[in-house]
């Protein structure tokens, strides 16, 4: 007869264990891992449900096999070689991301193996570990800095290998696909900080190649890469008009763009879109005000866009909120209007 | 103080008594509760930042003005095994050295006025920690990393003065340098984000706010421009956010009044109306804060709760320095 702390440990083994397996079986690929609500229990005896890349854990399976992870962890951490920890580790930040000592050990264990032959390849393995935990639909975990910071870290070694280009357009996708993992990070948990902060570090890092001297294919383009993606960007903000994160990256990125007209056509589009739909969102009006009070961001192309807005002022007379508030810009842009 | 959440929940508006009362006694036996849990789920998942929780519950305590609920020696047994040799703190023994835990750890001590102590059992160990803060700062750059992974945040910057400070090390560090960084942040609407560009959230103002206070330097900041974006966190029911269009949560009592009462702009958001909101966010029955009310309360909503408290002048409270 089982004392109910062995089964519960035994319990605790298992669920970490069927955990682990999944999770060792995917190595290579990135998985879509969705936390199951209490009534969704997998059935027979079954602790987790899985079919191909698409993993649902309840939450309390979760729970039980980070205790026995946190235990393995912690006993073998000091081996940096050792694969009981890395496993461990990873399933310890899935439950706890901001397990700071865990994710530190995946660092140290990835610099030890970096002479080796395999290291590309475990760098990629770490990045789709990455990209699973992030891009799924996890509340907490897409929004993690701990996590954020390791991918920053990650990339940032991954760099070199990209740019040993084998074909013109491989260093700019993946670029593309860290915005795109942004893009899905920012959907999960809106107003994701860490997500789009990381995406800023990244185009600052690409920013500091393409200043450098050395030549290489994507350079050329690179200037019309940027336009894309302040493209998709300003997409992603009209569908996400709420979220002020996605609208100061937008504000971050345009700067960025050579022609000036170009960045006038976005900022345009976003005020006849917003005089379209009469909109209330204090986020994008936020977005207007600094982008037309702002007198370096679109220079001489500024001031038809801003009578664009005066004008549309001046047409409401019903004094809805949406009035109001594009009031309220307007009344802070001559407030804040700099450099004059 | 271990177990830094639940079980309790917020009142909720429906549930409010006639009188707006503070619950003091009920949170101090929550705080006072903390550390029973072990056998609960939840201890073993906040062990990542241990250290930070008892650092909450023990600031509380103290504005509740119950600094002894607590057993002292038992808070430095603890402080000090979460010390490593390199001067820098864990969050739990065994946790790796981050200045986030480092911060807290000098902080306990100041509160606890417990260096002597410190210096007793290690000797050396103030100049140690002071050592690994400053060590943390990029001397191209002014800021300061996290640790030696290098993440880069004005939060660590923001920690690194106010740690060094209590401990009488600030010469240790390059202020003026640290000054120009937080220049560098910021934006066009007078907030500060994570690092220069970096969007403006109510976290980053009042690092960078607290920051230049530490330095002296309070004049390089866009008064009445931050203040509005400060005053523009208060929402209809009376609580405040911290970017644009997040929802109300009682922790930014602490990091948006704050900053409003360093830039003397305390005025600029209704006081009572927030006041009212703070209190609502308590459980009556069992002590603690949630983020905003009917939510499960933890110790770190339950801190910020009472500190905001105490900016807005509630009676029987402690006086809490805004920086």
């Amino acid at each position: 007869m089982e004392s109910k702390e062995t089964q519960g440990s035994n319990l605790q083994k298992r669920a970490y264990y069927t955990l682990n397996g999944y999770f060792s079986e995917h190595e290579d690929d990135v998985v879509e891992i969705e936390m199951l609500p209490p009534q969704m229990k997998p059935d027979d005896g079954a602790l987790i449900l899985h079919e191909g890349r698409n993993l649902g854990i309840p939450k309390d399976v979760l729970v039980m096999a980070f205790l026995h992870a946190r235990q393995l962890f912690f006993v073998g951490y000091r081996d940096i070689a050792s694969t009981v920890s890395l496993n461990a580790s990873g399933i310890v930040l899935l439950s706890d991301p901001e397990h700071l000592t865990a994710a530190h050990f995946r660092k140290r264990r990835l610099l030890h193996l970096s002479d080796t032959e395999a290291f590309e390849q475990l760098l990629n393995r770490e990045h789709n570990f990455l990209n699973s935990v992030l891009t799924s639909p996890l509340h907490r975990q897409s929004k993690s800095p701990t996590l954020w910071y390791h991918r920053l870290w990650v990339s940032d070694l991954l760099l070199p290998f990209k740019l040993l280009e084998t074909s013109r357009d491989q260093f700019l996708s993946f670029i593309r696909s860290e915005l795109d993992a942004v893009f899905k990070a920012g959907g999960h948990h809106p107003k994701n900080y860490y997500a789009w902060q990381y995406a800023r570090r990244l185009f600052v890092k690409v920013d500091a190649v393409y200043q450098k001297d050395e030549a290489h294919l994507w350079k050329s383009a690179y200037p019309a890469f940027l336009v894309t993606c302040a493209l998709l960007v300003k997409s992603w903000c009209l569908k996400h008009t709420s979220d002020i994160s996605g609208w100061m990256f937008l504000l971050f990125l345009l700067p960025r763009l050579q022609s000036v007209p170009r960045r006038r056509r976005i900022v345009g589009e976003v005020l006849e879109w917003a005089m379209k739909v009469q909109s209330e969102q204090e986020s994008l009006w936020v977005f207007l005000r600094y982008a037309l009070a702002d007198t370096t961001l679109l220079q001489d192309e500024r001031d038809p866009v801003l009578q664009q807005l005066l004008k549309y002022q001046k047409e409401q007379v019903d004094g809805k909120p949406s009035d109001r508030i594009s009031m309220k810009a307007t009344a802070w842009i001559e407030t804040h209007v700099s450099p004059m | 103080m271990s177990l830094v959440s639940g079980p309790g929940r917020g009142a909720g508006m429906t549930e409010m008594p006639a009188e707006m009362r503070l619950f003091a006694d009920k949170h101090v036996r929550y705080i006072q509760s903390l550390d029973t849990r072990k056998d609960e789920l939840e201890y073993w998942l906040t062990e990542h930042l241990r250290l930070n929780g008892l650092y909450w519950g023990l600031t509380a305590l103290y504005l509740l003005g119950h600094s002894d609920a607590l057993s002292r020696s038992d808070i430095i047994d603890f402080v000090l095994s979460c010390l490593h040799d390199n001067g820098g703190f864990g969050a739990a023994p065994g946790h790796d050295a981050h200045m986030l835990y480092t911060v807290s750890g000098v902080q306990i001590l100041a509160t606890l006025d417990a260096f002597d102590e410190l210096e007793k059992r290690i000797p050396g160990g103030r100049q140690k920690i002071g050592k690994y803060i400053a060590d943390l700062q990029d001397p191209e750059t002014g800021t300061f990393a996290g640790d030696e992974w290098g993440e880069q945040d004005t939060r660590f910057l923001y920690g690194a003065l106010n740690a060094l400070s209590l401990m009488g090390l600030l010469d240790l560090v390059n202020v003026d340098k640290a000054v120009e960084y937080i220049q560098s942040c910021v934006n066009f609407d007078g907030g500060y984000g994570t690092s220069p560009g970096a969007e403006t959230h109510s976290g980053q103002v009042f690092t960078c706010v607290s920051a230049l206070a530490i330095a002296g330097r309070l004049d390089l900041v866009e008064h009445d421009k931050l203040g509005a974006w400060l005053s523009e966190r208060q929402l209809k029911n009376g609580g405040l956010n911290g970017r644009p269009e997040k929802q109300e949560d009682v922790c930014y009592s602490w990091w948006v009044l704050s900053s409003l009462a360093t830039l003397k702009k305390l005025h600029w958001i209704d006081g009572e109306k927030l006041t009212s909101f703070i209190l609502q966010c308590q459980d009556p029955e069992l002590g603690g804060f949630a983020d905003r009310p009917g939510d499960m309360v933890d110790v770190f909503h339950t801190v910020f709760a009472v500190t905001g408290l105490s900016l807005l002048k509630y009676p029987n409270l402690e006086e809490v320095d805004p920086v």
